[in-house]
C-alpha cells in the first residue's frame, strides 16, 4: 500500500500581502481606539482629581467655620485668608467651687478629636444680650469638679462624654450660672503658593498659637479667593466689610487643578468650583 | 486520493482581541466613574444628614407640643422622637441643664440627629449628623406694678396689716406695695411700702394696666389647668406645683380647699377670702370684681384686683378687713407663669460637633 504523504500548501506571495494590508488596517483601527481611550481616560481621572481637590477639604472648612460666631468670631479678613476664632467646645458656667479661685464650665459632649486638638486659644462668655465677650488666654483648661456643678443644679451629660473644666481666673461676675461660654482656636485660612504642587495655588489651615500651617489641599487655579456675604445680602462682595462684625458668611472659590497636564491637552484640567459657609451663631 | 482541509484564519482571535480592548476599557471607565460617584455620594449623605438635623432642631422648637410634649415646662428629659423627614429623619432629644430657679429660666439643651436613607448604597452607612442648641424655658411676662394693684381702689379697716412691694425673693427691685387710681386712691399708706397712682380715675388706671383681662376671660388669652367649677381643687401637696385656675364665678376661698394654694388664681368675679379663715397663697391673683380681705390673709406673690373696669363693669371698691400681709415675690410671680412659658432657642449657642458626629 502507498502511503499518502501531503503537506499542506503554503499562502502565495498574493495571499501574504493582502493579510498583511488586512492586518495593517485593523491594527491601526486597534492602536486608534486604544490610544483615544487612553487619552480620554486621561482627561476623565485629571478632571477627577482636578475636582476632587475642592472637595477634599471641603468637611474640614466647613465645620470649622460654620460654628463661628458672627459678631466677634472674625478677626480679619481678605481675599485670600480669614482669621476666626472658631469655637470648638460649649458649655455652661456651674460656678466658683469651694476656692472661689475658678469658675467651672459643664462642657457639652464634643467629639474627642476636636476637643483634643491643639491651639487652644480663649474662651467667649454669652451676655444676657447674647453678646459674647471674648478672653483670649492661652492657658491649658483643667479638669473641673462635678460636684460644684451638681450644687448648681447644673446637669451634666458625663455618661455621653461631657466634660467638667474650670478657668482660672474666674469668669466676670456678669456670667452667672448657667450662662453659656464657649473655646475657641485662632486658626487662619488662605490661599496661598503651594508647597506640595510648586506654581500653584494651595489651602491652608493655620492655628495661630502655635503657627502651625497645614496645606489641605492643592492646587487650585490663581483665582482662588473669599469673597464675603455681609449683613442679609444675598450676593457675596469681593471686598471684606470694614465692619467684620456685619460679616454673615463666606463664599469660596475653589477652582481646582489637576497636578498635570493631560496627554493631549495644552493646559491642565480645572474644576470650577465655588461654595458658600454661613455662620449659624448670629444675633440677626 | 484528494484530502481537502481548510486553512485556519485570524478573524476569531481577531475578533476577541478587539472584545477583551473594549472590556478592558468600559471597565475602566466604570471604575473611574463608580468613584466618581461615591465621592459625589459622599457628599450628598453628609450635606442631606446636616440638613435633616436642621430640620428636626426646628421643628422641635416650632412643634414641639404637636410632637407630644404638652410638659410646661420640659420634663428633664423628652425623646428621643423620630421625625420623619423627605429622605430621612432626624431624632431629637431635649436633656435638661438646669432647672428654674427663683425668676431665672431653666436651661435645657436639644439635640437632632440627622439621618439621610433616600439615596444610600446598600452596604454603606447612611450620612449622619447631629447639631445641637441650648434653649430656654421663659416663662410668661407680667407688669408688676405693686404688690397689690388695684383699679378701684383700696379702702383698709383699721391700722394694721402690711402692704409691702419690697422683693421678699431678693432678686428684683422694689416696686410700690399698692397701685391704685387717685379717686378712690388707698386710705391707709402708711401701711404700704408706698403708693404708686395709676391716673385720676378708675379708667385710667385701667388703661395703665396692661393685662388682657377680655381675653382671659374669653378663654383666649390663657389655657387654664383647672376651671373651677366643674373642676375640683387640686391637691398642692407637691410644693413645686403652680397650676393656673379659672374660677367662672365669685367666691369665698377662705372655707375651701383653695385656701392653702400656689400658682396663678384666676377669679371671673368677686373673691372674699373668707371671714374667720385663712387664706395662704403663694403665686399670682387676679380678680375681675373686688377683692374682700376677711380672716387671715398671708399672699406671696402680686394681687391684681377689679379687672372687670377694664370691661368696663362697675366694681365697688376693695376692702380690706384686719392684720393681712400682702406680699411682692418675684419668684412666685415667675413660677406661676413658668406653665405659660415657651421653649425658646438659645442665638448663638448652636453647635454641629456633638460627639456622635
Amino acid at each position: 500500500m502507498k502511503q499518502l504523504v501531503r503537506s499542506r500548501r503554503g499562502m502565495s506571495i498574493a495571499e501574504l500581502l493582502i493579510g498583511m494590508v488586512i492586518l495593517a488596517i485593523v491594527g491601526m483601527g486597534l492602536t486608534r481606539v486604544m490610544s483615544s481611550q487612553a487619552r480620554y481616560f486621561d482627561h476623565q481621572k485629571t478632571s477627577n482629581l482636578a475636582r476632587a481637590v475642592s472637595r477634599g477639604p471641603l468637611n474640614r472648612v466647613v465645620s470649622d467655620l460654620r460654628m463661628v460666631e458672627a459678631a466677634g468670631g472674625v478677626m480679619s479678613a481678605s481675599a485670600s485668608a480669614v482669621t476666626m476664632r472658631v469655637p470648638y467646645a460649649i458649655g455652661v458656667v456651674c460656678g466658683a467651687g469651694p476656692n472661689n479661685t475658678y469658675t467651672h464650665i459643664s462642657l457639652l459632649p464634643v467629639d474627642s478629636a476636636m476637643y483634643s486638638g491643639l491651639g487652644y486659644s480663649g474662651y467667649a462668655w454669652r451676655g444676657g444680650d447674647g453678646v459674647y465677650h471674648y478672653v483670649d488666654d492661652n492657658t491649658t483648661k483643667e479638669v473641673g469638679t462635678l460636684s460644684v456643678c451638681n450644687a448648681a443644679q447644673v446637669t451634666s451629660l458625663t455618661a455621653e462624654g461631657a466634660r467638667i473644666i474650670r478657668i482660672m481666673p474666674k469668669l466676670d461676675a456678669a456670667a452667672t450660672v448657667g450662662t453659656p461660654v464657649f473655646l475657641y482656636r485662632k486658626i487662619r485660612y488662605s490661599f496661598a503658593s503651594s508647597t506640595s504642587v510648586p506654581g500653584t495655588i494651595g489651602l491652608f489651615r493655620t492655628r495661630i498659637e502655635d503657627n502651625f500651617s497645614e496645606e489641605l489641599s492643592a492646587p487650585y487655579d490663581a483665582s482662588a479667593k473669599f469673597r464675603f456675604y455681609v449683613g442679609s445680602n444675598l450676593v457675596a462682595q469681593a471686598a471684606p466689610p470694614s465692619n467684620l462684625a456685619t460679616l454673615r458668611g463666606l463664599e469660596m472659590n475653589m477652582t481646582g487643578l489637576s497636578e498635570r497636564t493631560p496627554t493631549g491637552a495644552t493646559q491642565k484640567k480645572k474644576a470650577p468650583f465655588v461654595t458658600a459657609v454661613f455662620f449659624k451663631n448670629r444675633l440677626n | 486520493m484528494h484530502i481537502s482541509r481548510n486553512r485556519r484564519g485570524f478573524a476569531l482571535p481577531t475578533a476577541i482581541l478587539v472584545i477583551g480592548i473594549l472590556s478592558i476599557s468600559i471597565a475602566a471607565g466604570f471604575t473611574l466613574l463608580n468613584a466618581e460617584r461615591r465621592g459625589v455620594d459622599d457628599q450628598q449623605a453628609q450635606v442631606s444628614a446636616f440638613v435633616l438635623a436642621q430640620h428636626g432642631l426646628e421643628t422641635f422648637f416650632v412643634k414641639r407640643d404637636s410632637l407630644g410634649f404638652t410638659s410646661r415646662p420640659p420634663a428633664a428629659k423628652e425623646g428621643p422622637i423620630r421625625i420623619m423627614l423627605k429622605g430621612g429623619y432626624a431624632d431629637v432629644q431635649l436633656d435638661l441643664v438646669r432647672p428654674p430657679v427663683g425668676s431665672l429660666a431653666g436651661l435645657y439643651v436639644v439635640r437632632s440627629r440627622g439621618t439621610q436613607t433616600k439615596g444610600a448604597i446598600n452596604g454603606i452607612p447612611a450620612g449622619v449628623r447631629t447639631v445641637a442648641q441650648y434653649a430656654a424655658w421663659e416663662p410668661a411676662t407680667m407688669e408688676v406694678m405693686a404688690g397689690w394693684t388695684a383699679l378701684t381702689g383700696i379702702r383698709k379697716n383699721g391700722a394694721s396689716g402690711s402692704f409691702l412691694g419690697v422683693d421678699a425673693c431678693g432678686d428684683s427691685a422694689a416696686i410700690a406695695g399698692v397701685a391704685v387710681p387717685v379717686i378712690p386712691g388707698f386710705n391707709r399708706p402708711e401701711t404700704a411700702d408706698s403708693t404708686e397712682y395709676l391716673g385720676t380715675t378708675v379708667n385710667d388706671a385701667a388703661r395703665e394696666v396692661e393685662i388682657d383681662w377680655a381675653g382671659i376671660v374669653a378663654g383666649t388669652a390663657i389655657a387654664p389647668d383647672y376651671v373651677i367649677p366643674p373642676d375640683a381643687v387640686p391637691s398642692f401637696a407637691d410644693t413645686t406645683f403652680y397650676p393656673v385656675i379659672y374660677m367662672a364665678s365669685s367666691g369665698s376661698v377662705g372655707t375651701s380647699a383653695l385656701n392653702h394654694g400656689r400658682g396663678l388664681l384666676i377669679v371671673r368675679g368677686d373673691l372674699d377670702t373668707g371671714s374667720g379663715a385663712t387664706f395662704n397663697w403663694k403665686g399670682i391673683v387676679l380678680v375681675g370684681g373686688d377683692l374682700t380681705g376677711n380672716g387671715n390673709n398671708n399672699i406671696n406673690g402680686a394681687i391684681v384686683s377689679a379687672l372687670n373696669a377694664k370691661l368696663g363693669q362697675t366694681v365697688p371698691i376693695n376692702t380690706v378687713n384686719g392684720t393681712k400681709t400682702y406680699q411682692y415675690n418675684s419668684c412666685e410671680v415667675a413660677k406661676s407663669l413658668m406653665s405659660l412659658g415657651a421653649l425658646v432657642p438659645l442665638q448663638n449657642t448652636w453647635v454641629d460637633n456633638w460627639v456622635e458626629y
